[in-house]
């Protein structure tokens, strides 16, 4: 079931006994929280509604409390959080879970509790007894990566609710900046409505100054401010992420991976080279090789090795001298452009 | 009361005070405006950049109960408790000495308590990165279930120490480094404010210095104020900052570039005794070095970084400079800063730096002018074939019609027009290394074998007697001829000539030597050696024509007033072509041979 799904069977009134949700998205995960909560009537949530964290308290606490019937009220709410015991990671947990517990009333759910079991990681470890138990019986959630155009579709919606209005050239460059992650972007509208309340208008300006750019974003930035010799717009961004506390070898060594595929990807596409060839040969992720290709196409030879060695040779400076790393940088841009 | 930091007193208390984080004052004056206040913020960005003046000031705007525009009032009772540090539910916690668990679940518990005097209890956390993982946790259980009524304000200065989880919990606000310009602009109000006196540049040093936090450019100007009785002077704050004045840098840098060494050790000795830093001299040059490639491609960021080293001197030089020799100067100067850590004695070290960044350019120097020599010596060579066809060509012309004396004057007019702009090319592209003629030509006039030999066989003695800067000098020379009463003496390369004219030390240190060795001083004379071929023939042919002249005034007048620098092989010519017959048969041999192999074969000489 996905997000939808779940959210319009609840506004039905149509409850599970167990839910298991699982993945990434912080956003959703908080929203349908939000949901599950709503199903008990604000005046019985101090007695019907618990929430456990797996980090802090032993699991059979929890059990205990959804095993017992609601205190007046209809249904109980438990709601178990980072249950890391369902993956194959290993915690560094003082706390034993006696996971049997959770087994045994899997098989034999009371029907006035409502069990959601929050998984927020990608993957659970499949061959556990308790995981294929739950995947069984439980209604399982799995909150999915949200796409590109969902995504927009979802802000715009979001903020079109508020009253609120976005260009689609600023709605890019807030998806550019959060690197289309719903969960960031959800986090930074808030501000960004305080900021431009009196416009009801998001504006460019805004979001260039509210909103956090995450590295990867910063380093395909910058990747193609040296390409197009920006000169000062690239050192005021190198700059910047040093002071981000950066180190200055992780982003040089990202800079150099990326000319790097750019150069292989362009001399095996003269080799006649397809898209997937490329992908497998040089084992890198398809759509890498595709954003390459593209990029690779406005560029000169000539200018992807120029830009290669020299910062081969910044990587030299930085491990065998103390030179600035901000020097090097600028020393490599004034050369380059 | 007694004295408190600058930074202390102007502390902004309230959002219009805070410099240089317009959209973040907005954001948060529009949030009290609006109360949408949120549970948790997180203030990031550089020391001195606003951080917890913000925190403070909007704790203040919370709380306040005569707010008006999302400012605080100030004077309302809880304000000033709030300002004082006094107020019981405005609590700051220094996260680096109060990092542990106990602490924060310390905090946990007593949040759970509604704030007594204020609306909000604000817990402001400072340096929170500092906080152990276990204290994370913590904190997190609290933000992810905030009690009503509690806002919490994280600042730190390396958000990336934080775990995700806790900055997902927080509106993040990204504090940005203060433009100079803002700096510069508090400094001037503060100062006014305070009424005392200050000297604009030493406010842009100081604004410079601060690299873009308030509170450092606050502490220098306050160490500035009380190191000159409350004055802010451009001395003291260069003094504080340690930083070299930028007339003393372009002063050094411009004789670095002039290739004028001792110059530039005289000014590296001024900037040393005046007690500076030698590597922050160092790292002031590079700086320097670096601004002034950066404004050969990218001029409004220096100007936007440097308030005030972008004046006219500074734009004419990076104009002039070489970006090459700029790089090169730039590596020597990261080597040396690395090499002056293991010395104690630096200045040793800067000396060497100076003669060698000189230097540098100087080889550019040499290969450049080697090429322009070359190409200078094939665009003459050029000229004389083009004349030598032109004459040529007459030659036939006259002796077809064979009426020589009636032909003369319509003759030589057609020649010298091409011969003036010839002279006239060639003038200016050897400018630099003209050589004094009217010194050459008399000791050329005596010149005997004899004394050549004498003063050759006395040239290594003399040049080892020298000392080491002169004898390097004079180690590439060697004296190509010599009277009674003068020397010649011709240098390998263009550089050294140039150098060694104007040199009077070197001169009377090389008279002195010969003085000694042979007996007297003659009148000493250089040339550069690619010269000295021409020069040499120039006078053979000069005189000749002389001799001419001599023997015949009233006939060639204009041969003779021509002079020394006129194109050779031309003037001749014409006139060998009129007298061939009637005169000398000895030049028509000259002219003739030179016609054929060119002036730089024929070695012409007079018995």
């Amino acid at each position: 079931m996905n997000f939808y799904e779940v959210t319009t069977q609840l506004k039905k009134g149509e409850l599970a006994p167990i839910y298991l949700v699982t993945g990434k998205q912080t956003y959703l995960m908080e929203q349908l929280k939000k949901q599950f909560v709503k199903m008990i009537p604000e005046a019985d949530q101090t007695m019907n509604l618990a929430s456990y964290d797996m980090d802090s308290t032993p699991l059979s606490e929890a059990m205990n409390d959804a095993m017992s019937a609601p205190f007046f009220g209809e249904h109980r709410l438990v709601i178990i959080n980072n249950p890391l015991f369902l993956t194959g990671e290993k915690g560094k947990g003082k706390i034993d879970h006696a996971t049997d517990e959770l087994i045994n009333y899997v098989q034999n759910p009371l029907p006035s509790t409502i069990l959601v079991v929050m998984a927020p990681y990608e993957k659970l470890d499949a061959r556990k007894k308790i995981v294929k138990m739950l995947k069984k019986q439980a209604v399982w959630v799995d909150l999915q990566e949200v796409n590109e155009n969902e995504t927009k579709k979802y802000v715009g919606q979001y903020l079109n609710h508020r009253g609120y209005q976005i260009d689609q050239s600023v709605m890019e460059s807030l998806i550019q900046r959060t690197d289309g992650q719903l969960s960031a972007i959800m986090n930074d509208l808030p501000k960004l409505m305080i900021y431009c309340q009196k416009e009801k208008q998001i504006t460019r300006d805004s979001v260039a100054n509210l909103v956090t750019k995450t590295l990867n974003q910063n380093i395909f930035t910058l990747v193609d401010l040296v390409l197009k010799k920006q000169t000062t717009s690239a050192v005021s961004l190198y700059q910047e992420l040093l002071m981000d506390g950066q180190s200055s070898i992780q982003i040089n060594a990202v800079l150099l991976g990326q000319f790097r595929l750019l150069l292989q990807v362009m001399v095996l596409k003269n080799y006649g080279y397809s898209q997937g060839k490329l992908a497998s040969s040089l084992k890198v992720h398809p759509y890498r090789v595709k954003l390459a290709l593209q990029t690779s196409r406005h560029y000169q030879f000539k200018d992807l090795k120029r830009a290669f060695l020299g910062l081969t040779d910044i990587e030299r400076q930085l491990k065998s001298t103390n030179e600035s790393p901000e020097l090097l940088f600028e020393m490599f841009m004034l050369k380059f452009a | 009361m007694s004295y408190q930091a600058l930074y202390r007193v102007w502390r902004p208390q309230k959002f219009a005070d805070l410099v240089g984080q317009p959209v973040i004052t907005e954001t948060l004056k529009n949030t009290i405006i609006t109360d949408q206040i949120s549970h948790a913020y997180l203030f990031a960005g550089p020391r001195g950049t606003g951080k917890t003046s913000a925190a403070k000031i909007f704790a203040k705007a919370v709380n306040c109960p005569n707010v008006k525009d999302g400012e605080p009032c100030n004077e309302c009772k809880i304000c000033q408790a709030i300002t004082n540090g006094t107020l019981n539910d405005v609590i700051e916690i220094d996260a680096a000495s109060n990092n542990g668990v106990d602490e924060i679940r310390d905090i946990r518990d007593k949040a759970k308590y509604a704030p007594t005097e204020a609306t909000y209890k604000v817990y402001i956390i400072d340096e929170v990165h500092m906080l152990s993982t276990g204290a994370f946790n913590a904190l997190l259980k609290t933000l992810e279930e905030p009690p009503a009524n509690v806002i919490f304000i994280l600042a730190t200065t390396e958000p990336h120490k934080l775990p995700a989880t806790i900055i997902s919990r927080t509106q993040r606000f990204d504090f940005r480094r203060i433009q100079p310009r803002d700096i510069l602009e508090r400094m001037e109000y503060i100062l006014n404010q305070k009424d005392v006196q200050y000297d604009d540049r030493a406010l842009r040093v100081i604004a410079k210095a601060a690299e873009g936090g308030m509170r450092d450019a606050l502490s220098i100007l306050d160490q500035t104020m009380s190191y000159g009785d409350d004055v802010v002077t451009y001395e003291n704050a260069l003094q504080v900052t340690g930083s070299v004045t930028t007339s003393l840098l372009f002063e050094y840098v411009s004789q670095v570039f002039n290739q004028d060494v001792k110059a530039a050790l005289v000014s590296v000795r001024k900037i040393m005794d005046a007690g500076k830093d030698a590597s922050q001299f160092i790292e002031d040059l590079i700086s320097y070095y670096q601004n002034i490639l950066l404004y050969k491609q990218a001029p409004e960021m220096v100007l936007e970084q440097e308030l005030g080293i972008v004046d006219d001197q500074f734009k004419q030089l990076s104009t002039d400079a070489n970006a090459d020799v700029i790089y090169q100067i730039i590596e020597t100067l990261n080597n040396i800063q690395q090499q002056m850590r293991y010395t104690l004695h630096p200045d040793v070290y800067l000396e060497v730096l100076t003669v060698k960044i000189a230097t540098i350019g100087n080889h550019q120097g040499i290969s450049e002018g080697a090429d322009s020599q070359v190409i200078q010596n094939l665009a003459s060579q050029i000229d004389d074939l083009k004349q030598q066809i032109n004459s040529l060509k007459q030659g036939r012309a006259q002796s077809v019609q064979s009426t020589p004396v009636a032909e003369r004057p319509s003759d030589v007019k057609p020649a010298s027009p091409v011969s003036r702009p010839a002279a006239k090319q060639a003038q200016p592209t050897n400018r630099s290394e003209r050589v004094n003629l009217s010194k050459i030509y008399p000791i050329l006039d005596h010149a005997t074998r004899k004394d050549l030999n004498r003063i050759q066989g006395a040239w290594d003695e003399l040049v080892q007697n020298l000392d080491v800067v002169h004898r390097s000098l004079m180690n590439i020379t060697k004296p190509v001829a010599a009277s009674d009463s003068g020397v010649v003496v011709s240098f390998s390369y263009n550089i050294f000539y140039q150098k060694a004219i104007n040199d009077r030390e070197l001169i009377d240190a090389v008279g002195n030597g010969l003085d000694r060795i042979i007996g007297y001083t003659p009148d000493l004379t250089f040339v550069p050696e690619e010269q000295w071929q021409k020069i040499r023939n120039d006078y053979l042919i000069h005189k000749r024509t002389h001799r001419q002249s001599d023997s015949d005034q009233n006939t060639a007048p204009q041969s003779a007033d021509q002079g020394p620098k006129t194109d050779h092989g031309d003037t001749p010519d014409s006139m060998a072509d009129d007298h061939a017959v009637a005169k000398s048969a000895a030049p028509e041999v000259v002219t003739k041979a030179t016609e054929l192999f060119g002036n730089d074969i024929v070695d012409v000489k007079n018995d």
